[in-house]
């Protein structure tokens, strides 16, 4: 089903863009702050400082710590915590569940919400409900996450008190959190479905259904639906990509403990090693999400399937 | 599509000249300057005598805030719009007249820029730049974000260049700068113009969270997002201060959407 030269193309790109990130990171990060001084913490006497520069090996050139610090991922070594001395990349893998939740969740409210709303609005143009509903949807775009997720937090945690706002314990702090997310993303994919949906009943191959005597049920299950979702894969992926590296405000209003919140800590405290894990984490779920769509992608639609086979 | 205009774009006309007015006179429509202190008249709610849309913990006015704050965003958003939009298009249209491996590049870039994430490159370019101005943010969110349209560009600048009236000029001797002028530009403009006012929406959204989460804007400015962040501690005794900035944000987004919308409904 994959051609062997379509992987070993994404697998190239893949290391490239994950040694890019990587070394951008490195850079950008040692030209904004000195870890020195971090690790030394407030209050340490210049000599001090200088020991731990000579310690770490912060007084070597920047483009031989660069190297050093590329072999050492290179082996996995992620290096410790500055703050807790704990190390990186442990850090960042126990953080990163609490931050899959939210996103599993997420997808599976928003498929459940949208694949259905999407395709009723798409069969027709008309009729007050649809207009209603699609109003709805306009305003509803309007709202940033971070925004929606203050909204819900000042209505149902602070004034009528159903709901915890914030932290990872039971059901209870799941709810605002996934609403949330839900409802910024919801929108753009139910307009998305609506669209293919739409486009899918003007096609040839639904006239030529019809004319064939089938039934409008089995054309809308048949020819429709299938058609529909097939376009909305790419959406659906891009939107899992984002939530695995975007939460990043969402997870800090709720002090959700996952990778997007670790990220925020972690850039404001200086804690170089684990920004660096955090962002190898993401850059490895980006990719992994990415070939998951395209995975499915191939699997639904015969005529990518063709194509990959014709170009290998 | 009827050629009249709808409600929607009217509405979206009335929130644009606003913004002019405010780009314009800043906070002085309001009456208050926004940084004035009042410490007899804290947390009035809105309607409160001289301060419509009522004050903050500092007895400041959130209406004369609010007005601030807006010059601060849609000012940040529209540059950064600028920006994003012409290396964005440059590059795109490089990448599209002249090139393999431009276009190959153009692809790992915009791998990259979906896997590494803005915050990061946020903080440390604004902290590269050495103050947390006005210039630092804006010029990060154009950095950050112009990927968007140099995709955008590149994939229907490729399907132009294989257009046989755009060949037969490449051909007949057409100089560079005629053929972009007359054949490449203006087939760009109705995507183009669509995609500058849904990515001006989202910047007003990507530099409001940054000042939520306090990076950016100065420390105390009154911007959307910092209004935000300290309404967040007086969510019960004085909603308006989350409240205003909130919906404040969402009309300008809903406006430029519906703009759009229109525009994608006129080239249609």
């Amino acid at each position: 089903m994959f051609s062997s030269s379509r992987m070993l193309g994404g697998l190239r790109d893949f290391a490239f863009v994950l040694i890019a990130a990587m070394t951008v990171l490195f850079f950008l990060l040692r030209l904004t702050g000195d870890p020195a001084l971090v690790i030394a913490g407030e209050g340490a006497s210049p000599a001090q400082i200088e020991a731990i520069r000579v310690e770490y090996g912060f007084d070597r050139s920047l483009i031989v710590q660069y190297g050093q610090t590329m072999l050492r991922l290179l082996q996995g070594d992620f290096g410790k915590s500055l703050t807790d001395g704990s190390p990186a990349l442990g850090k960042v893998l126990a953080s990163l569940p609490a931050t899959l939740f939210l996103a599993a969740m997420a997808l599976s409210l928003n498929l459940l919400i949208s694949l259905p709303l999407g395709a009723w609005l798409g069969q027709k143009r008309t009729g007050a409900a649809r207009r209603a509903v699609r109003g709805v949807l306009t305003v509803m775009q309007g709202f940033p996450g971070f925004v929606i997720a203050l909204l819900l937090i000042n209505l149902f945690a602070a004034g009528l008190e159903w709901l915890p706002s914030i932290g990872y314990g039971g059901p209870a702090t799941w709810v605002l959190p996934v609403i949330s997310v839900v409802s910024f993303l919801a929108p753009k994919l139910i307009r998305v479905v609506e669209a293919n949906t739409h486009a899918a009943l003007a096609a040839d191959f639904v006239r030529t259904a019809r004319s064939t005597g089938a039934s409008e049920n089995q054309v809308l299950w048949r020819h429709v639906l299938p058609n529909a979702l097939l376009g909305a894969v790419a959406l659906i992926g891009a939107e899992l990509a984002f939530m695995l590296t975007g939460l990043v405000v969402i997870e800090t209003i709720f002090a959700w403990p996952g990778i997007g919140w670790l990220l925020v800590q972690s850039t404001l405290n200086l804690d170089f090693p684990v920004v660096q894990a955090v962002v190898f984490v993401m850059v490895v779920s980006v990719f992994l999400s990415n070939a998951v769509t395209e995975a499915v992608q191939a699997l639904l639609d015969p005529r990518i399937r063709s194509r990959a086979r014709a170009a290998s | 599509m009827s050629r009249s205009l709808s409600p929607a774009i009217v509405g979206a006309g009335v929130v644009g000249l606003f913004c002019l007015a405010v780009m314009i006179f800043g906070d002085t429509l309001s009456g208050h300057d926004h940084r004035a202190i009042d410490l007899s008249m804290r947390l009035a709610a809105p309607l409160a005598p001289g301060h419509l849309l009522g004050t903050d913990e500092l007895g400041r006015d959130v209406l004369a805030r609010l007005l601030n704050g807006m010059r601060w965003s849609v000012g940040s958003a529209l540059c950064a719009t600028l920006i994003a939009f012409c290396i964005g298009t440059t590059f795109g249209l490089a990448a599209a007249h002249k090139g393999a491996w431009l276009g190959g590049a153009l692809k790992l870039l915009t791998t990259f820029t979906q896997s590494f994430p803005s915050f990061v490159m946020a903080v440390t370019v604004i902290a590269l730049l050495g103050d947390s101005g006005f210039w630092a943010v804006t010029l990060t969110l154009g950095l950050v974000t112009w990927p968007v349209f140099s995709r955008v560009v590149y994939a229907e600048a490729s399907s132009l260049f294989q257009r046989e009236y755009v060949q037969a000029a490449e051909m007949t001797g057409m100089s560079v700068a005629r053929l972009y002028a007359h054949h490449v530009l203006p087939a760009l403009v109705p995507t183009l113009s669509v995609l500058v006012v849904f990515h001006f929406a989202e910047m007003i959204v990507a530099e409001s969270a940054l000042s939520f989460l306090g990076i950016g804007a100065p420390l105390g400015a009154a911007t959307w997002g910092a209004m935000l962040s300290e309404g967040r501690a007086f969510m019960l005794q004085a909603p308006w201060l989350t409240l205003g900035p909130a919906f404040a944000m969402v009309i300008i987004i809903v406006a430029a959407h519906s703009v759009g919308q229109h525009l994608r409904n006129l080239t249609r």
